[in-house]
């Protein structure tokens, strides 16, 4: 192939990418909107249209994610564009699979659709999409466990900070058999726990792995970068949420804003820092996750 | 009182929230920067910054403090459950309580001992009572009580490890040009702990000969990728337009841009005893020799440009200026070395650069005047350029740090006692006999944990 050829495929090939993006978002936006008209009639019929256009979605978003990574030939999380995409695509998943499990309920699927959704939107509207190979930062054998364990527990945190507000907000009072959105009682909240559970070894490893890395590629496996303080600021948040769930009084309320707060902190590792290194001006060594 | 106090759970959540504090200021302040700098800046709220040393909160005392403070709780919660785990052994519950609790399940007694063992289940411990059967206890898996304490002795040896790292550890940087050997020391007087000697007014350890290594630079290589090249809309609306189909992606006319693949350092350490080893090394790919550790960090390139007839050793990336001429001018960076084609093949680039002029009224513009490569010229701002020469040099870094292996082990630790007690299963089965039913009480930890998998194996027949 010329040249030329060689940038009308890729142009082309990208084309595709970005429609099927946008449709993505859109069926993210359609999960939304169910959300809300279920959130106001609370059918449950509209419910399970909720969980079902998730469903749909992720198959749409599977196809994205791996003709991405055709495009790339490499793992499809190199950039902010496609950490979002991915993030969005991780949190849907956990999200689906943890639904399977408590069938009944289906209201948390609108928060992590409106989630997803503007993950998918802020990637689109702000990122840049083209493709471009590996630096040398991220040619490293940590790349893809740190960025995989990173992800995974934040969709995990996702699902759970789902819970949390759906079961402040709609827990069935004990005097009712059912509640408006399903049994939303206090096994329904066990999820909260055992999610963060199942997360918080991930963001362990993702920080570990990520000093690793670090110690690798610049000889400092610590260096009090932005980026890496705010990672231990939601694990210590989260090591503080799950400590919280031994102590009788703090089982509660404590631990649910401790839940909340950690996902605040896992959004700020994630996306926060880069505003926050612009506002500030900090100088910052995960300027290509920017 | 204290120990009660350090030894509770409510005071780990108190220090956890202390330090989320601490490492909430430490992304908020420059770390690292002078307080005059700061002053300078405009920065806000001095008097505070340097009351807490803010500008260094990761060794401020107040920090310190709070660390030493998680380490006595941290050691005193493991003692206090070391001891609990050890003597008083986990309580058996009685036979009343266990028929009569509401999760306790029944089977048929016979072979249910024998089933238990065939699933993995062993024996622990057993209860004799005068009047009624005696409970039987079963376990199977690792007692998460252990794990956790193995996770938090993990946390102690990272405290520690960063400690040490703190205290003792050093970084350096050396340049090296193609011919011209440099030497570096793995001994510095820069570290905290020689600072503290000092203080103290005590004598810091000389630096020996035997600490001297001799690195020579053999070639330094750098690779680019072709990159395609979109002029990709900003606007939302644009973008909305190519989403739905209405516009179509187009190549920019630009083409393909450079993007970084590699660098790579081909050098030779002579070391202390004289011994020489030819080395390479590259990003995330570090040369380790002994207690030597070299990272390559960087470059630098220096361009040799003729200017109206006078020589420029000018540094890419960094202003110079020309005689006679208004405003500065700087270079873009080298482009040399290899380049991976995307239809495949390779070619050598011939060096070439962009050279940009910087107006005296706006220092941050950058005016491009055009692109030069080796031996061609440019004129431009009424000067004639000729780029004649150039050379790189490979900026390493060397780094001796005796934490590392302590903060090593300790993340092996807290990351296997993690992912087992929360990821893995637990269970303990306590039970009892009567006429012809074995009462069953499962208990379990951990998400793998799945009773009902574990009821099913035991009614098999």
């Amino acid at each position: 192939m010329t040249p030329e050829e060689i940038l009308l495929r890729d142009a082309f090939l990208l084309g595709i990418e970005l429609k099927l993006f946008w449709f993505v978002t859109l069926l993210y936006g359609i999960s939304f909107l169910i959300g809300i008209v279920y959130l106001i009639s609370s059918k449950p019929e509209i419910g399970r249209a909720l969980t079902w256009g998730l469903r749909i979605t992720v198959v749409f978003h599977t196809v994205l994610i791996i003709f991405r990574g055709f495009e790339g030939m490499r793992p499809p999380f190199q950039n902010l564009y496609e950490t979002l995409s991915w993030f969005a695509w991780f949190a849907n998943a956990t999200y689906l699979y943890a639904q399977s499990r408590w069938r009944e309920v289906h209201i948390p699927g609108f928060i992590v659709a409106g989630i997803a959704m503007a993950a998918c939107l802020y990637g689109i509207f702000s990122r840049n999409p083209v493709i471009s190979p590996l630096p040398p930062a991220l040619q490293s054998p940590w790349y893809e466990a740190h960025v995989i364990a990173a992800f995974l527990s934040y969709a995990v945190f996702v699902v759970s900070f789902a819970v949390e507000l759906c079961y402040l907000k709609f827990k069935t009072p004990p005097e009712e058999p059912h509640g408006i959105f399903g049994y939303i009682d206090n096994e329904f909240r066990r999820w909260t726990h055992r999610l963060v559970l199942f997360g918080f070894p991930f963001l362990t490893f993702a920080v570990f792995s990520g000093a690793a890395w670090a110690n690798d590629a610049w000889g400092r496996y610590w260096s009090w970068d932005p980026k890496e303080t705010w990672s231990l600021i939601t694990w210590t948040v989260y090591a503080m949420y799950l400590h919280s769930k031994t102590v009788g009084r703090w089982k509660d309320m404590p631990a649910s804003l401790l839940n909340i707060l950690g996902f605040i902190c896992m959004i700020m590792t994630f996306l926060g820092v880069n505003w926050l290194v612009k506002l500030f001006g900090i100088p910052s060594l995960h300027t290509y996750a920017v | 009182m204290l120990y009660k106090f350090f030894s509770s759970l409510k005071t780990s959540v108190y220090i956890l929230a202390a330090m989320s504090i601490m490492f909430l200021i430490g992304t908020i302040f420059p770390q690292g920067e002078n307080i005059e700098d700061y002053i300078e800046a405009g920065g806000k709220y001095v008097p505070l910054v340097r009351a807490l040393d803010f500008l260094d909160i990761f060794m401020s005392p107040l920090f310190l403090v709070i660390t030493f403070v998680l380490t006595v709780n941290l050691i005193i919660c493991l003692y206090d459950r070391f001891k609990i785990f050890i003597k008083i052994k986990r309580r058996v519950i009685d036979f009343e309580r266990l028929k009569g609790h509401p999760n306790v399940l029944s089977f048929d007694k016979a072979a249910f001992e024998k089933r238990l063992k065939t699933i993995g289940f062993t024996f622990k411990i057993q209860t004799d009572d005068a009047v009624n059967p005696g409970i039987k206890v079963y376990e199977k898996g690792i007692q998460y009580w252990w794990l956790s304490w193995f996770y938090h002795v993990g946390i102690i040896l990272a405290i520690l490890g960063f400690f040490v790292t703190a205290l003792f550890a050093f970084e350096k940087g050396v340049l090296l040009f193609p011919g011209k050997p440099e030497s570096i020391s793995l001994y510095s007087k820069e570290t905290r702990w020689n600072e503290f000697l000092e203080k103290m007014g005590m004598d810091i350890p000389e630096e020996q000969v035997r600490d001297e290594y001799v690195l020579t630079l053999e070639e330094f290589v750098t690779e680019y990728n072709q990159v395609l090249k979109i002029d990709y809309p900003k606007g939302k609306l644009e973008r909305l337009a190519i989403g739905i189909g209405m516009t179509k992606l187009v190549p920019s006319p630009k083409g393909f841009s450079y993007m970084p693949k590699m660098w790579l350092t081909r050098f030779n350490v002579k070391k202390p005893d004289g011994e020489v080893l030819y080395a390479k090394l590259w990003v995330n790919r570090p040369f380790r020799t002994g207690y030597l550790t070299l990272y390559q960090m960087g470059y630098e390139q220096r361009v040799e440009l003729l200017a109206n007839g006078k020589v420029i050793d000018a540094e890419a990336r960094v202003p110079f200026e020309v005689e006679g001429v208004n405003g500065k001018f700087v270079l873009g960076s080298l482009k040399v070395g290899t380049l991976f084609k995307k239809d495949g093949t390779t070619e050598k680039i011939d060096p070439v650069t962009t050279l940009y002029h910087i107006p005296e009224d706006d220092p941050k513009a950058r005016n491009v005047l055009g692109e030069i490569t080796l031996g061609d010229k440019i004129d431009a701002k009424d000067t004639a350029f000729e780029f004649r020469d150039y050379k790189e040099g490979s900026y390493l870094s060397y780094r001796k740090d005796p934490g590392i292996w302590l903060v090593g082990l300790a993340g092996l630790f807290v990351f296997l006692g993690l992912f087992v007690r929360s990821l893995g299963a637990w269970y303990r089965i306590q039970y009892a006999v009567e006429s012809k039913t074995a009462y069953v009480l499962i208990s379990s930890r951990g998400i793998l944990a799945d009773k009902d998998r574990i009821i099913k194996k035991l009614k098999k027949k």
